[in-house]
């Protein structure tokens, strides 16, 4: 199975190291991908690769409405309504492993904790979970096999760990 | 009874600054405390990890205990400090012998 990762547009990095990670490719966020949110709108065209941002809910409903077709949540708050809505929308949840990584101690403690009550909600709820680095430097890359055991961390087993880094991650970056 | 093991190829990411110059000794004796600091004392010895060599100048192989790779694997993503520096750890693959982990 081929693997695919998303990170931040400042993160630095080159091929050669996204081959030894055991990524097939790594995505790169306004640059492979469209991202909307914190200020800049969606066009209201449903497209096939475009992650919508936001710490605010509303902000964020607004744009999957507007026809973002995945959701990167840096708040991790569990709002039911915007959970409906991107279920219903058949939008993709975006963890960002970045939360967990870039944070120490409590904090980092705290992200665990959160982001394993979201994504138990999310998928009891039937909403698909993609596990992406959101690397904003090489620093904060992971391997595949790192990325898998985060999700793994984070409450997912081994077979939709896999499933999540290869196939969803794939429809993200491929379309 | 022996106890299973798996080998895991471990990447330094570079990092900006000054390179220095540490020897495999008190490079491994850093890393270890780290890596004691993401796994936790209690869970420590399921990892049981060994320095096993070097493979260039910032990829190494460590040896750990069968059932500690998860943990090993994960306390590696987690490591973001060495000696008070930015670092960062790739786990690049694991295998149970050294020949199929460097072929």
């Amino acid at each position: 199975m081929d693997f695919y990762d998303i990170v931040s547009e400042t993160c630095a990095f080159d091929e050669s190291l996204a081959k030894r990670l055991g990524f097939k490719k790594i995505a790169v966020i306004n640059k492979d991908i469209t991202a909307f949110g914190h200020g800049k709108q969606n066009t209201g065209k449903r497209n096939a690769n475009t992650i919508a941002f936001g710490k605010d809910e509303q902000e964020i409903a607004n744009l999957v409405r507007g026809g973002a077709n995945a959701v990167a949540m840096t708040g991790f708050h569990i709002d039911k309504k915007l959970m409906e809505l991107i279920r219903d929308r058949n939008c993709v949840l975006c963890l960002p492993m970045t939360a967990i990584t870039a944070s120490y101690g409590i904090e980092r403690s705290r992200n665990i904790y959160r982001i394993r009550k979201l994504f138990s909600y999310a998928r009891s709820n039937g909403i698909e979970v993609s596990f992406a680095s959101m690397a904003k430097t090489k620093r904060y890359l992971n391997s595949y096999v790192q990325l898998i055991e985060l999700a793994k961390l984070v409450g997912a087993d081994e077979r939709y760990a896999r499933h999540s880094i290869g196939e969803i991650n794939k429809y993200l970056v491929n379309g | 009874m022996r106890d299973k093991q798996r080998y895991v190829l471990v990447e330094m990411a570079d990092m900006e600054g000054p390179e220095k110059d540490v020897n495999e000794n008190e490079f491994w004796i850093s890393f270890s405390r780290e890596l004691m600091k993401c796994v936790g004392e209690a869970n420590y010895h399921k990892i049981n990890p060994k320095f096993v060599k070097s493979v260039n100048k910032k990829a190494f192989v460590v040896r750990s205990s069968l059932e500690g790779t998860s943990d090993f694997v994960l306390a590696t993503s987690l490591m973001k400090r060495l000696d008070n520096s930015d670092a960062a750890f790739y786990t690049l693959k694991s295998s149970g012998t050294i020949r199929a982990l460097l072929h």
